[in-house]
């Protein structure tokens, strides 16, 4: 009994060997090589394969990187772009750091924290230049004016996305810890719905859309502008990773001049641009109108009025001052933020020229 | 078995069953089984009760001086070298342990709220489950039937229950509860299920013939046959409710250790990740136990022996 055991033993101890060898390959490099041309005696130019990874899934949000693929402009530059999408468990910033992907769609937020928890981040390109939240309200809650949010529950996504809303609260002359009673908010709007909160957080391009097709009128809701009252985040922008930046400088250009020119022309032939963003879309998850509102709105974040079509993709530093400060004041790091260290501004100037 | 002796397992400390009417055979078995060390023993007694409890010390000192040994390596970083990671993907135990310190507060905090939706839907799942299988066990045919369509209930993911539950119970702590009751409930009907069936027929013969009716032939005979298999269930609900517990806690949850984790490793802020991961896993360790210490008190003459 015991030889057959031991034998056993081995194999399952060599099973496991091999498997644990197996799974515990280097770290995987970015992929910069370039990939390998099909014939040998074609002149053709081979293209670089770069992976995008997206913030969250496929939607009009990131319209610009679609057209970009399908105008082309990637491959203009010498680049065969791999769009990744996001998701609720996906962390652009792992992702990115892992090498999982070279660039990302991530919040300047979450850079943020990452950079202090010590992630060598940078951004690249700032794709929005306002901030998309909305606090709404049913008006049969009465909320008139943000002070009457006082003693309410209020929901909003937590992680690292709710400090525009603590700083909302403060502005008012709300205490976030004690006047108002916080709760984390899901991906969908069920507990708005269900009037399981009094206040909700919505972006301007999506669930506050979500809200209005559900059935609600907009003269139902109050709605309360984070940007216009002066504590707006900045969101959505270009991450990579420095090393990989560094290594691959012109790359990084070639990245950010295309994606920059897919907004563009994606915010001028929005018609289209949807097309594209719903050939790219999961079955069933979305709507043609709910995609053409999100693209209008994302547009008017992403260039807004008196802002040039060079200007898109530029660091605004008023903006990014007042987003590191609040990330300071409210505790998501712990370190103020060192923005020449964080903003790759060279790259989004050679990108533009 | 000739004289078909019922015996009554509670009496016998001794966890062998003695036979009455086979004792002059399995005990003189017995006797020759257990080999000259006890008397050796007797004779060599100083000695060998030194070397012997020696012995006992470093089995015991064993593991803890592996754990250490663990945690010294990972210090060292041998992890980091041999995966190939940064300090802000695997933090060292000294970062882990500064993290639980300065956020010591709010771990036991966190705590105690998931140890309450663990314990909670344990002990809600636990009973559920042992009542369905008590009245299945009464209908022996269609009982099976039902304890089947019941275990389909173990093929349910957690990531799918949990949006579900939250959907139910709202984003309070019910349901977590919710989630670990259902994934303990299958879990211990159809272990039980087994234990109160899985009787030797001689046993329930008798009963019959002493005309004992199906709740005394329950509560006398199937329940108390049935308690190895009703701890081998809490055991095995143990673990998985601190799974569920965790798990459900990631989908819609604003406090305890899940929603602490899932919202640190995206804020990237590892060392309190793993914190959460180690006050867990310290967590399901303590409450393992309890159940282990309170299967030895309630049903000593189970004990498994071993050779150690």
């Amino acid at each position: 009994m015991y030889k057959t055991l031991k034998s056993g033993l081995m194999v399952v101890v060599m099973m496991l060997a091999v498997t644990l060898l197996a799974a515990c390959s280097p770290k995987t490099e970015p992929s910069a090589e370039p990939a390998a041309a099909s014939s040998g005696g074609d002149a053709e130019q081979s293209l670089t394969n770069v992976k995008i990874q997206l913030k969250w899934v496929p939607q009009a949000q990131f319209a610009g990187i679609y057209a970009a693929k399908e105008q082309g402009f990637f491959e203009d530059e010498g680049i065969d772009a791999e769009i990744i999408p996001g998701g609720p468990d996906i962390v652009i910033e792992q992702q990115v750091v892992n090498g999982a992907a070279d660039v990302g769609i991530t919040g300047v937020d979450s850079l943020l924290v990452s950079r202090d928890n010590g992630l060598p981040l940078v951004s690249l390109a700032q794709i929005s230049q306002k901030s998309s939240y909305r606090l709404i309200a049913k008006k049969s809650a009465g909320i008139t004016d943000p002070a009457q949010m006082k003693g309410k529950k209020v929901s909003t996504w937590f992680g690292s996305q709710q400090f525009q809303v603590l700083a909302f609260m403060e502005k008012n002359g709300l205490d976030p810890k004690k006047d108002i009673e916080l709760v984390k908010q899901g991906f969908t709007m069920d507990q708005f719905f269900n009037d399981q909160v009094d206040v909700a957080t919505a972006t301007i391009y999506n669930e506050y859309h979500v809200v209005l097709e559900s059935g609600v009128q907009e003269s139902d809701l109050d709605v309360f502008n984070i940007e216009e009252a002066g504590v707006g985040m900045l969101e959505d922008t270009l991450i990579a990773k420095k090393d990989w930046v560094d290594s691959n400088r012109d790359l990084a250009v070639k990245v950010t001049r295309a994606i920059l020119k897919g907004w563009n022309y994606a915010i001028d032939n929005q018609a289209e641009t949807v097309d594209i963003v719903m050939s790219n879309v999961t079955d069933g998850s979305t709507t043609r109108e709910h995609q053409v509102t999100m693209l209008e709105e994302i547009a008017k974040l992403i260039r807004p009025e008196g802002f040039t079509e060079q200007q898109v993709g530029s660091f605004v530093d008023e903006s990014f001052a007042r987003t590191a400060d609040i990330a300071l004041n409210y505790g998501l790091i712990k370190k103020a933020a060192n923005l020449d260290e964080a903003l790759e501004k060279s790259i989004y100037e050679e990108a533009v020229k | 078995m000739s004289e078909g002796v019922v015996v009554n397992r509670k009496r016998d400390e001794n966890g062998t069953a003695a036979l009455p009417g086979s004792a002059s055979l399995s005990g003189s078995a017995v006797a020759a089984s257990v080999p000259g060390s006890e008397v050796q023993g007797q004779a060599e007694q100083g000695q060998l009760v030194g070397t012997a409890r020696k012995k006992w010390l470093i089995l015991r000192l064993l593991p803890w001086l592996a754990g250490i040994c663990f945690l010294a390596l990972w210090q060292l970083r041998l992890f980091h070298q041999l995966f190939s990671l940064e300090s802000y993907q695997l933090p060292v135990p000294s970062a882990i342990a500064a993290s639980i310190r300065d956020n010591a507060e709010m771990l036991f905090r966190y705590a105690l709220y998931s140890g309450t939706e663990m314990l909670g839907g344990f002990l809600l799942g636990s009973l559920l489950g042992a009542l369905a299988a008590a009245g299945a066990s009464f209908f022996p045919t269609s009982g099976k039937a039902g304890i089947a369509v019941m275990s389909a209930l173990n093929a349910v993911p957690i990531v799918a229950l949990a949006p579900i539950m939250n959907n139910w119970f709202g984003d309070g702590i019910w349901s977590r509860i919710a989630v670990v009751a259902v994934i303990t409930m299958a879990a211990m009907a159809v272990s039980l299920f087994k234990g109160l069936t899985s009787i030797q027929p001689q046993y329930g013969e008798l009963l019959d013939g002493l005309a004992a009716s199906r709740m005394q032939a329950f509560l006398k005979l199937r329940l108390p046959h049935a308690m190895p298999s009703l701890f081998a269930g809490l055991k095995i609900n143990m673990s998985t409710s601190i799974i569920g517990a965790i798990v459900g806690e990631f989908f819609i949850a604003s406090q305890g250790l899940g929603y602490l984790l899932s919202d640190q490793i995206r804020l990237a802020n590892m060392p309190l990740a793993w914190a959460c991961i180690v006050i867990a896993a310290a967590l399901g360790i303590v409450l393992y136990e309890a159940v282990v210490l309170a299967e030895k008190r309630i049903i000593p003459w189970n004990r498994v022996r071993t050779n150690a």
